[in-house]
């Protein structure tokens, strides 16, 4: 049970010029280099993470853009990908991601930390907003696995580990490669 | 999950449809409660972990603990050990645009015997959703108002760097002498929901739009007042994060507060110049409010308040944040304004662990409240 207040004396909080004050300073301070864009992006990895889908999937390439919508959840079925196929069987996406291809994924290719990405999908659930996650599994192999039993699933691995009955999507406006590390010298 | 399980297939959930014979009706008789209790309890989250095995199934939940310090001007110094949440939630997916969505939840450790005893136990949510593609879904039953940042996801405190909400906008507020203390706006709307996604050249527009019976004695059942409540909340966001800006808006009259017309007004601002990355965040929201008693005599209310937060996200697992809260005179405190500093910190311990301490003083009501609290979802 709430305690009733005492009564209290003093003089009105300035609340307008306050706020405008804390405006200010804020802009001043961090808003306005984010306006300009001055901040400095983080350094991407350009990673070699590579989207496989099912053979039968009528996903040959996507867009940045597409890919960052699937896995932040804002697209979550074939729909969302293909309007023009509204009045066909729809069906949910399924992610899955290669522990060894996570960070290239994510970092990379999404602009953002791991734990950040993770945390967004935290709060889709818990929301109601989404009914299931990305699911990564230690295994590119089992990554690889799935993805080849399961029409609906888009599954990321590193390039050297894509092998099997699987369709690799090209993804447009993708960053550039990051060009081969030079060989140490002796 | 990768349930192998078809649908329809006779299982836990799937009554015999043979013709029964006088003891098999005898026992189904005997089941069908339990059976329609059973259903129930899935969907809301109370039971059937046999069916999570499924892919259409998703169980999901979170947990509140906390240890509070109340230094109020007059009274005793109290340290409280405070169970604060255990919520239940349940999805399951009737097909690619049809959802339904349950939330249970157990507050302050509910101990209820015969109608009697402590705590709450409430339907927080429960609602279908109609998902035509990205851009538009609908959704109809009982939801949490999408007003402000945060009431969408209130009691969610894992998602949070701070202990509690805000008072000045998610606090109940005493705007008129003949009526109670009251939220600025309804928590739930029982009603329905649209809400639309776009990409605009900036980044992204949302807009959520909602009609709900408003508040009153029964507002999940029955509408007590004379008219509907209706709100909506408008956002926009940089396409890199940066910067976002939101509107909210509600209006009701309220059942519980002598059928008054409330109508309130909310802005809120986000700037973070690295987006997602660590550094600097500062976000703000405030609210203007009126109160109309149904009395045309009665004098009228009007509420202003707004708070501020500075945090850092650190590259490690830490958040330190500051906050100034302002709100104007109220009615329990006539020609007195009241300023609100609070600071504190979160920290991660794990992927489902958050732990978190915070403390704020008030030097017009000479009130100090510390707050240490561990968050968890599950």
């Amino acid at each position: 049970m709430k305690r009733p207040r005492p009564p209290r004396t003093g003089r009105p909080a300035p609340l307008f010029p306050a706020l405008a004050w804390l405006l200010a300073v804020g802009l001043a301070t961090v808003g306005l280099p984010a306006l300009l864009g001055s901040a400095a992006a983080e350094e991407m990895d350009p990673g070699s993470a590579t989207v496989v889908v099912h053979p039968d999937s009528p996903i040959e390439s996507l867009r940045l853009g597409d890919l960052r919508n699937i896995f932040t959840g804002k697209f979550q079925t074939d729909r969302d990908l293909f309007p023009e196929r509204r009045a066909e069987a729809s069906y949910r996406l399924r992610l899955l991601i290669a522990a060894s291809a996570e960070k290239d994924h994510v970092t990379g290719r999404l602009g953002m930390t791991t734990r950040v990405f993770w945390r967004r999908w935290v709060a889709r659930l818990l929301s109601g907003d989404a009914s299931e996650s990305p699911r990564r599994l230690d295994s590119a192999r089992d990554v690889l696995e799935l993805v080849a039993r399961d029409p609906h699933a888009i599954g990321v691995v590193l390039r050297s580990e894509v092998h099997g009955p699987v369709k690799v999507v090209t993804v447009r406006d993708a960053p550039a490669a990051a060009p081969p590390a030079a060989p140490r010298k002796p | 999950m990768d349930g192998d399980v078809p649908k329809g297939s006779p299982g836990l959930f799937c009554p015999p449809s043979t013709a029964p014979s006088v003891r098999w009706s005898a026992l189904t008789r005997f089941l069908s409660p339990l059976y329609v209790l059973l259903i129930a309890g899935a969907l809301l989250g109370l039971a059937a972990p046999a069916a999570a095995d499924t892919d259409d199934w998703h169980f999901l939940g979170y947990f509140d603990f906390a240890m509070v310090y109340d230094h109020p001007a007059q009274g005793p110094r109290i340290w409280s050990f405070h169970q604060h949440h255990l919520n239940l939630l349940t999805t399951y997916d009737i097909s690619p645009t049809w959802r339904v969505f349950g939330h249970v939840e157990y507050e302050h450790g509910p101990q209820i015997e015969e109608g009697q005893g402590s705590g709450e136990i409430a339907l927080e949510e429960s609602w279908i959703e109609y998902r035509v593609d990205a851009s538009f879904h609908a959704r109809a039953g009982k939801i949490l108002a999408p007003f402000g940042l945060y009431n969408a996801v209130e009691d969610r405190t894992w998602l949070f760097h701070f202990t509690t909400l805000p008072v000045s906008v998610y606090g109940k507020h005493a705007l008129v002498p003949s009526l109670p203390a009251q939220a600025l706006y309804a928590k739930h709307a029982t009603g329905l929901e649209a809400s639309l996604a776009r990409e605009v050249s900036p980044g992204n527009f949302e807009g959520h739009f909602y009609v709900g019976n408003g508040r009153g004695e029964d507002p999940s059942g029955d509408d007590d007042n004379s008219n509907k409540g209706i709100g909506w909340r408008l956002a926009l966001t940089d396409r890199n994060e940066r910067w976002s800006l939101g509107h909210s808006f509600y209006r009701d009259r309220n059942g519980v507060a002598a059928q008054s017309l409330q109508t309130h007004f909310g802005a809120d601002l986000t700037l973070a110049p690295r987006g997602t990355s660590t550094g600097w965040v500062l976000l703000g929201e405030c609210n203007f409010s009126w109160i109309r008693p149904a009395d045309p005599a009665a004098p009228e209310g009007r509420y202003r308040g707004g708070y501020a937060d500075l945090l850092y996200k650190t590259t490690g697992a830490w958040t330190p944040w500051v906050r100034i809260e302002l709100t104007s005179e109220s009615a329990d405190r006539p020609g007195d304004g009241e300023t609100i500093y609070a600071a504190g910190a979160a920290y991660d311990a794990n992927d489902h662990i958050r732990l978190k301490a915070s403390a704020s003083y008030s030097p017009v009501a000479d009130e100090a409240l510390g707050r240490l609290s561990l968050s968890s979802w599950f």
